[in-house]
Parts: C-alpha cells; structure tokens; sequence
C-alpha cells in the first residue's frame, strides 16, 4: 500500500468513527476544514488529493450544501458494489442516493439524468437486483412508485410514521399496541384492595333492623362499636394510590415498554410524540387518563375498546357498537329503535304493539 | 321536543289525575296562555268540568294563573316543570329517606300529593294522636315508585311535635319552602310583572326609547327580578317559629356529639320542639331537591370512578356546599366570564367534613400503599383501630387529639385524590379548616353530560364514532383529514361514521370555500360537534322513550287487569293464600316484575333528563 493509500485508508476511519459517533450517524456530511482538522495531510491540495482517490474508490462523494462543497460516506459494502456499476446505473444511483430518506419518483430520475426511459427502467433493474435500491410506496402518493437506498428507512413523510405499513395506516398494529400498552398502564394502575359490599338481606331478615340499617347515617354514633355481627363480603376491587402517587407510567416509560416489546420493527423511528398521540386515542376512548405527569387506566377497562380490537381481525369499525354499560336510554327498547321516528300512540307503530318491549321485557 | 314532552306529562297527569285532567292539560298545553272562556271553547268539554280541573291543577302548582293588574283577566298557562316532575316524586322522597329519615320522606311524599298545604290542614290531614296513621296513600300511583309496603315499619309520623319538627327541619334544608303568591305566575308572568313596575317607577311617561333607554330599562328589570329572588333566597325558616313546644313523649332533646367530633355542627341541635306558623302555606321546592339530586349523580360518578369511600367523603362535601345554595345554577347571576363563575362556586374544608362524616367508615383500606403495586397494603395493621392496646388514663385525652388529626389528614388524602382527578371533583382553594374545597359545577356537570351524549353516541356508532366527538369536543373544528390522523383512523373509515352522525344531527360540517369562487369542490369541511344542540336532541329522545316506558307499563296492566282486580278485592286483600291460586300469583309476580323493570328504566331516563336539563343553564 503507498503512502497515499495508506493516509487515505486513515482519512476514511477517522471519518468513519467520527460521523457514528456523531448524532447524524453515518449520514453526517464533513466540509473540508473538518478533514483538514483530522492532521493526516496539513495542506488542501493533499487532501483534495486523498478525497479523490476514496471517491475513485466510491468510498466517498461529492456533495453541494448552501454552495459549499462537503462530502459524504459510503460504507465498504456499499462501495464495492457501486464500483461495479456501469455509468448509466452510477448516474441514476447518485439521483436516487441524494434524496435520501425522502425517496425520488422515476420521472424525476429521467428529468434529472436526461436519460431515456428504457436506459433508466435497465439501470434500475441492475440495481434493485444488486440490492443497492428499493421500491417503496408513499402514503402521499401510494399509486406513484418512489426509490430509495435499499439500507435506508423512508421518513416519516414518507411513511406516514411508525404507524404506517407499506404506506398504509396499520390498523392492526394500532390495534395489538393500545391493548399491550392499556394492560401495561394497568399493571401499574390501581392497588388491589377488599371492601366491604353489604350483603343484600336474606329473605328471613327481620324488617325492623333492615331499615334499621339504612338510616345508620342518621343513627347515634355511639352505635359504632357494637354492631359487629357480619353483614357484609369482602370483595376485591381497584383502590387508588394516595394523592400525588408517583408510580404511574409516564410517556417515556411507555415508549420504552413499547420500544422493547417489539410491536414495531427495530429500524423504525418512533418519537415520543408518536406515543403520545397513541396515548390520545386511548384517553379520548375513555381507556386511560391523565394522572399526575403519568398515565392510568380508568377504573375498571381492561384492554383497549372491542373497536379497536374488533378492527385488528378486519371488522369495519362500524359494526362495532360496544356492548357497555349505558343509561337509561340505551339499555331501554326505546334507545335503539330503528324505527322510533315512526313510532307514536295510535299509529301502526306503538308502545303496545311493540316486539322490542315484548323481547326486552321477557330477557 | 315540545310536543313529546307535552305527550309525556298529559300521560303523567292521566296516571296522577285521571283522564279528564290530562285531556284538559293537554289543552292547555296546546293553546298556549289563555283565558278561561278560550280554553273551554277549544276544548270541547263541558265548561263545568274544566272549571272543577282548572282549580285542582292550579292547586297541584299544575297551572300557572295570573291577573294582570290593568284588566281583571285571569290568563292560565301549564306548568309544565312540574308536571314533569310528578315523574320524580319517587326520587325525590327517596333522597329524603336518606338523609332525614322515612318519617320526613313520608312528609315530602304527601305535600308532593297536594301540591301546596298550610300547616294546619296538613296537621289535620295525619289526624294526628288518632289511631289512622298519615294521610291515604291512594294517590301514590306506581309511576312515583313508591311502593307503600316498603315503607310498612318505617318511622311514621305519630305526633305533632314530630311532624313540625320534621318540617322545620326540610324547611331548613330547603326541601321545602313557603309558599308566596308569585310561586303560581309563570317566569313570564313574573318578567312581565317586573317590566310593568319598572315602566311605572322610573319611565312615568309610559315609553322607552333609544337604545341607551332600553338598556336601562333591562337593568332595571333584571335588578327587580334579582331583589325578589333574594328576598325569596333571603328568608329564614326559624322567622315562621312560634316557640318551642315540650316534647309529647318526654324524650330529651338530643344532644350534639360530646365525643370530640361535633360541635355542634350535628343533626339534632335545635330542630326538635319547634312549632311552626298554623297558617304558613309550604309546598316541596323542586329546585333545592334538584341540587340533591345532583349530588347524588356526582357522588355515583366519583365512587364509579375512584371508589366508594372516596366518593362518601366527597357526599359529605356535597353535603355542607348545598346548604350554600339554592338551586343548580343562578340564571339571573352575572359573571364576567367562565373563572368568574367557577370562582363564585361554593367551597367547604375539610375540618367540617369531619364534622358531618359517618364516624365508622374506614378511610384507611380504601387507599393503596404508596409503594405501588406489588406491595401488600400495609395500613390495615391494628393501630389504626382505637383502643386496640390498653393506654394510659391521662394519654386518652392526647389519643382522641391524635385519632382526629389521623382522621383529618384522611379526609385530606381522599379530597387530594378527588382534587388530582382528570374530572376535577374538586379544587384546593386553601388551607383553611385544614384544606378548602370548591366544586366548580358548571364545568363537571357540562364534562358529565358530555359522557352522557358520548353514551348515545357510543350505542347507536360505536366507539370509534365516540372517539371523534370527543376529539371534536376537546379540540374543535378539524377537517376530516387532521381528524383521521388524530384518530389514528384511516379517512375512509371515519367518513362514513362523520356522516352518519351527521345525519341525525350529532355532528354537523361548516363549509369553508378555499377561494371566492365558491364552488363545492373547491371547499372544504370543518367538522364540529355542538354540546348544546346535541343534548336538546337527546332530551327530546327521552321524553319520546320515557312516553313510551309508561304507556307500556299501562299497556301491561291492561293484560293483567283482571287478575289485578281480584287481588285487590277488599275480601282478597289479607286472605291471599285462600284466594289466590298459583296461578294468580305468578301472573302478578310476572307483572309486578315486568313492571318493576319499565319503571326502573324510567327513572333511570329521569336521570339523563335531570344531568342534561336541570343542573345546568341551558
Ligand atoms: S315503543 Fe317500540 S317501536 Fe316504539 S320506539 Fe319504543 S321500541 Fe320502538
């Protein structure tokens, strides 16, 4: 190896650690004082020298921002296969290369290289077959084909976000997360607790100290002590935390809890405030609230609505009518009648003759 | 709306007052304000009958009459609040039982049943030191819900030291008030009656006008109205006292707690031996009972939500504000805006809290370990229980101290966690009396009706439909693709949830036009939900299905009348087990149930009705 392969080679891995540990990563472009600053070669022509023989090698090209010429690498792998190219594929690699995570559609490949289609759709074949690029689709413009570099993710513009699969809304994803994430909140909650329930009043009970015992409210204190006969189970329930608890889950901690529970792929980019815009949907379903600077379930839900999990197995979210508790107008007939704009005392539909009473009153 | 609701009072009178009065009440109803000799021609009925029905309802507080002072013209116009509220009669005397006793729910019912009563007549009507117990129960009809038998070894009332003692004691709280001659003129009546005084006082020349003119004629009149609510708000029951009377029984007059607790905040202090003025006329004030209907509401909503202990300290809270108001909001109180009015909400501390709460309720067990979930609860060891371990004489003074102040920082826990609640059950607005609570009860009753509108909604779209109202509610008007997005919901599938909603009118779209062209494809949409218009909407529904729920239930006494009749033969009633086969009495079991069930539901409705129309400005 000469001397100026050896400084180049040197260049290259100083470059290389620099930019990994640099909060770009391997994307971070370098300008020519930063090289300079390295002190392999202490003047511009060497190292424009040196520049030149790793972008020979493809190791490293040339780049324009804000009209100062600055450079980027590539990595080995990458290099190798790019040196193989022909000029026609180099070409429409650069186009596709410069766009970085954003992608580029193929009619601006061909305006920008001014090559001719059939030269682009061969070039493209040889690429994606090399598995230097990728087709993707944009949630933008999901009939548009758009190219990317095989090792790169699109970004969220692209995709939509984390939530997004082939640049679609992944509903089923949503879905299988907010359940995991609602049983995570959950966990941490509530304190399981007893109370007492009073038992209703066995048939025998004598009448006088029944009533007896509703007014205990209005009763003399005095009493308090001696009524210990038993009249009453115990049964398990959600308690509360005491005031300013500072155990429930927080937004980081449930970007973690998801992050780690593998629901989406390693490489894609999930920010707090994708998490937080999940945690949304959950509050605004009446799933979890907001506690303190936390998050927990509200009393009693278990998972996330049967919508929701109904839409995860292809159910059109319309069908899902929650079967919950309700009030007095939606448990009665009345409250869900399809036909109670027709329904009136003396037409031919009416409270007498009516089958949903009839159903309802026999359930 | 207006006609649903008129159907379910006319059907509510009929139940109360027969065929006749629901005929001429629907009349009424129908024509409006008028004139005796104008209602007698549009109803077609014999004007000696109306006549006869027109005084039981203006009796009943039924019908509104009103003589404007210039012609000697008595105009009538339905009250149609408080026909509705025959509806809740049952309620309303449930309540009652639970804080004052059966005996002064026995004494709500009755003057519900009569509408208004002096104190003389009502003294009469139990035929007291007699041996008939209370007046006849034949009005309570089942509609109230008022099952006599229930009440067979409640607390009657037995003397007449008792019932006005009784009496004085729901004056007091406002259950009942006295009865003034503008209680029978409508709100337009009274509007009209203020604006007549106004002219008369400060515009002698009879006109009013310019804009700077009418503006302080409305003040005026807005003033007027005001001063006579106060005086009415004003006036003190212990003013209508005509001494003390001894006890008939000789009992002694209880005592406020001795125990460290009372003082002289309890129950019994100076209700018992008081005698009332013969000739005061009361009748229930429906508006106050409302306020403790509303408690009731939040105090189910705080134990559904955080739990039941929780929400028995936060009723005593509920408890001690109501005694600071007269009704669920003030439609002639002025704020300059919305802090203003949830800083003129009232307040309470938790040192009389302390006062009034049940002595025997755990406080403790119902809070979780600080130490998270999956630590065992480690409160509910024996030094919590009083006098577990024998102490020393002269440490049971300090203890008793000790045992208050523990109980009071309880208190404190359970107002923390219903202060820290996304709902805001309350807010901290001090530290006085050891921590000072206000309920801001404009803003969580509008939150409670909303999960109420979210409640139709979810049953008729489902939950993701409720999503969006909530989303539309909480962040206003958004396109339908922010909509989608925030809803983590693809455009497609919100589309026709938005429409469908939209057609019944639960959710409505602006069209925003992009340029001035003004074309349809060149706009777009601004979807939003209106709170207002949704629960006018639902209310109307309730009145429909609570028509409904009752004309069933008759349609269900009908099948069974016969039967029904039997059992309540004179010679039957008693001697069931001779008369009635097996038969008969599965066939009233099946009806009684069925029934029970119908009525439930309409109460449960009447709440809907109560949270959605009554406690808040509409
Ligand atoms: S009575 Fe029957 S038909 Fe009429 S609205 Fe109710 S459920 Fe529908």
């Amino acid at each position: 190896m000469t001397v100026v392969e050896d400084q180049g080679a040197t260049l290259y891995e100083k470059c290389l650690a620099t930019a990994l540990s640099s909060p770009e990563g391997k994307a971070k472009l370098f300008y020519q004082e930063e090289l300079i600053a390295f002190g392999i070669v202490d003047n511009v022509a060497d190292l424009m020298g040196l520049c030149q023989g790793l972008m020979h090698a493809q190791l490293l090209r040339l780049m324009q921002l804000d009209n100062k010429t600055c450079f980027a690498l590539r990595t080995k792998e990458i290099a190798n296969k790019v040196v193989t190219l022909a000029e026609e594929e180099r070409m429409v690699y650069n186009q596709i290369e410069n766009t970085g995570t954003n992608g580029i559609w193929q009619k601006n490949i061909k305006q920008r290289t001014g090559l001719h289609q059939t030269a682009i759709t061969r070039a493209m074949k040889t690429l994606e077959t090399k598995r230097l690029v990728k087709q993707i689709k944009s949630v933008k413009n999901p009939a548009q084909k758009i190219y990317m570099l095989s090792h790169l993710s699109p970004n969220e513009d692209v995709t939509g976000g984390p939530w997004f699969s082939d640049g679609e809304l992944d509903i089923e994803l949503i879905g299988v997360t907010a359940d995991a994430v609602v049983h995570f909140i959950e966990k941490q909650s509530w304190a399981r607790g007893f109370v007492k329930r009073e038992r209703s009043p066995s048939p025998g009970m004598d009448g006088i100290e029944e009533a007896g015992m509703k007014r205990k409210r209005t009763d003399d204190i005095e009493g308090v002590h001696t009524k210990s006969r038993k009249r009453h189970d115990m049964v398990e329930t959600q308690i509360s935390f005491p005031p300013g608890y500072r155990g429930y889950p927080t937004v980081s901690a449930i970007h973690h809890f998801i992050r780690e529970s593998g629901f989406i792929k390693e490489d894609v980019v999930l920010t707090e405030g994708d998490i937080k815009g999940l945690l949304d949907v959950l509050v605004f379903d009446d799933r979890i609230e907001q506690i303190g600077n936390g998050y927990r379930t509200v009393r009693g839900v278990q998972g996330a609505t049967e919508a929701m999990m109904g839409m995860v197995h292809g159910k059109a979210p319309i069908d899902m009518i929650e079967d919950v508790e309700g009030n007095g107008l939606t448990q009665a007939p009345c409250g869900r009648c399809p036909v109670f704009n027709l329904c009136e005392e003396g037409g031919p539909v009416n409270a007498r003759n009516c089958e949903y009473f009839e159903a309802w009153l026999r359930a | 709306m207006a006609e649903h609701h008129a159907e379910l009072c006319a059907l509510l009178l009929r139940e109360s007052y027969g065929e006749l009065a629901a005929q001429v009440y629907s009349k009424l109803a129908h024509v409006g304000r008028s004139t005796l000799p104008t209602l007698i021609s549009h109803s077609g009925l014999p004007s000696r009958h109306v006549r006869i029905i027109i005084a039981v309802l203006i009796q009943q507080h039924l019908v509104f009459h009103y003589t404007p002072e210039a012609d000697g013209m008595t105009f009538y116009e339905v009250n149609s609040e408080n026909a509705y509220n025959l509806l809740r009669s049952g309620k309303i005397a449930k309540v009652v039982a639970d804080r004052h006793g059966e005996d002064a729910a026995q004494v709500i019912s009755n003057l519900m049943q009569l509408g208004h009563a002096r104190i003389d007549d009502l003294e009469g009507a139990y035929k007291l030191n007699s041996h008939t117990n209370g007046v006849s129960n034949a009005a309570t009809d089942h509609v109230n819900g008022e099952d006599a038998a229930s009440g067979h070894n409640a607390k009657k009332i037995t003397s007449v030291a008792q019932l006005h003692s009784v009496l004085y004691k729901l004056l007091k709280a406002g259950l009942i008030s006295k009865v003034r001659k503008r209680d029978f003129n409508s709100v337009a009546d009274t509007h009209n009656d203020a604006e007549t005084i106004v002219k008369r006082e400060e515009f002698p020349d009879g006109k009013v006008t310019g804009p700077k003119a009418k503006l302080a004629f409305d003040s005026s009149v807005f003033s007027l109205k005001r001063k006579w609510r106060e005086e009415t708000d004003a006036w003190d029951p212990r003013s209508a006292s005509r001494g003390i009377i001894n006890r008939s029984d000789g009992r002694p007059i209880k005592r406020a707690r001795v125990n460290g607790y009372g003082n002289g905040v309890g129950r019994y202090e100076e209700d018992e031996g008081i005698m009332l003025e013969g000739d005061m006329i009361i009748a229930v004030n429906y508006e106050k009972c409302l306020v403790a209907l509303r408690s009731q509401q939040l105090e189910r909503l705080a134990a559904r939500l955080i739990g039941d202990t929780t929400a028995k300290v936060y009723a005593s809270l509920l408890i001690l504000v109501e005694r600071k108001v007269h009704r669920c909001y003030d439609d002639l109180a002025v704020y300059a805006d919305e802090d203003h009015e949830a800083e003129s909400q009232p307040d309470s501390t938790t040192l009389e809290i302390s006062d009034i709460l049940d002595p025997r309720l755990d406080l403790v067990t119902s809070i979780g370990s600080e130490d998270g979930p999956d630590m065992t609860n480690g409160y509910h060891s024996g030094d919590d229980e009083m006098g577990d371990t024998p102490v020393k004489k002269e440490n049971v003074e300090a203890n008793s101290y000790r045992d208050r102040n523990k109980r009071l920082k309880l208190i404190e826990q359970h107002m923390n966690l219903l202060a820290e609640h996304p709902r805001r059950f309350v807010t901290k607005i001090g530290s006085l009396g050891q921590g000072q609570w206000r309920v801001n009860f404009p803003a969580l009753i509008k939150g409670m009706q909303r999960t109420e509108i979210e409640t139709v909604v979810n049953s008729r779209f489902g939950t993701i439909a409720t999503r969006i109202v909530r989303m539309l509610a909480m962040k206003g008007k958004l396109e339908e693709k922010q909509l989608a997005n925030l809803a983590l919901m693809r455009q497609k599938d919100i589309r026709s949830i938005l429409t469908n909603m939209q057609e019944v009118g639960l959710v409505d779209a602006q069209e925003v036009p992009k340029d001035n062209r003004r074309q349809p494809s060149g706009s777009y949409y601004l979807w939003y939900f209106d709170h207002d218009r949704c629960r006018q909407l639902i209310i109307s529904d309730l009145y429909k299905a609570m028509a409904r729920l009752i004309q069933r239930a008759q349609h269900e006494k009908d099948q069974y009348s016969a039967l029904i009749e039997k059992a309540e033969r004179l010679d039957v009633v008693g001697h069931e087990e001779e008369y009635l086969t097996a038969n008969d009495k599965n066939g009233l079991r099946e009806w009684r149930e069925k029934e029970e069930k119908l009525l439930t539901q309409l109460e449960r409705q009447d709440d809907v009705v109560a949270l959605l129309r009554d406690f808040s400005a509409q």
